[in-house]
């Protein structure tokens, strides 16, 4: 199993209170003890994470602790902003009808061939059709 | 059993630093600076080992720790992702 994990993902798991909390558990668990192979998310996905969880809970320095656990502590590789990553998230948010931090995710996915996971907070991803890049899949839907 | 021992690459640091390592080891009795440096490396790589986060649950405290709180949701996350799409439209 190889994943490229969506900002939805990060949210979920920081955010005690949030419906999918529990599969981001189990999944970030699952990065620790091996039993999936390989993660990654990109840069842009962490600030991402940042603003959204800043946003949400109005707390600042909970949201720089997040991305700190992200960058440093969680068992994941960090996908940087390459020649390779600009052109091809720029290509990607020409074609497809999603967010510029939804293309990223795609993109880092793309890069090192995983599947984009997200949470259905994102659904609205399913309601646009022809998205390119990489296969999409949702937490519920990974058998955790 | 006799513990194995391994020589680690010398390395160079600045005279006052020496000056005042030589002091904490009198101070603290002691034998020599190695003794000193050797002890202070055991403890610097026992409280590295032990903050590092072995589980999901590991980081969500220590982010709560670092941080000073324990998040509370005041919105939905869904709304703010909404937001970039609504956005688009509009522009």
């Amino acid at each position: 199993m190889r994943f490229a994990l969506d900002t939805s993902v990060f949210v979920a798991f920081f955010l005690r209170e949030n419906k999918y909390h529990n599969l981001a558990k189990k999944l970030i668990d699952k990065l620790f003890t091996g039993k999936i192979g390989y993660a990654c998310t990109s840069v842009i996905n962490i600030a991402e994470t940042g603003y959204v969880i800043e946003r949400v809970t109005d707390d600042e320095n909970y949201a720089y602790s997040c991305m700190y656990a992200i960058y440093n502590d969680i068992p994941i590789d960090i996908i940087n902003v390459t020649w390779d990553f600009i052109t091809t998230l720029a290509h990607f948010k020409a074609k497809n009808p999603i967010s510029f931090c939804d293309n990223a995710t795609l993109t880092a996915a793309y890069i090192r061939r995983c599947k984009a996971v997200f949470t259905k907070e994102k659904k609205i991803i399913t309601r646009k059709k022809n998205i390119i890049g990489a296969e999409i899949a949702f937490i519920d839907e990974l058998n955790l | 059993m006799k513990e194995e021992k391994v020589v680690i690459s010398s390395i160079r640091i600045s005279k006052l630093l020496a000056k005042k390592l030589e002091l904490i080891a009198k101070k603290k009795g002691f034998t020599s600076k190695s003794e000193l440096i050797k002890r202070a490396l055991e403890e610097f790589a026992e409280r590295h080992l032990a903050d590092k986060p072995r589980s999901a649950e590991d980081i969500l405290q220590l982010v709560e720790k670092r941080s000073g709180t324990v998040a509370k949701m005041k919105k939905k996350p869904s709304e703010i992702f909404m937001e970039e799409y609504l956005l688009e439209e509009s522009g």
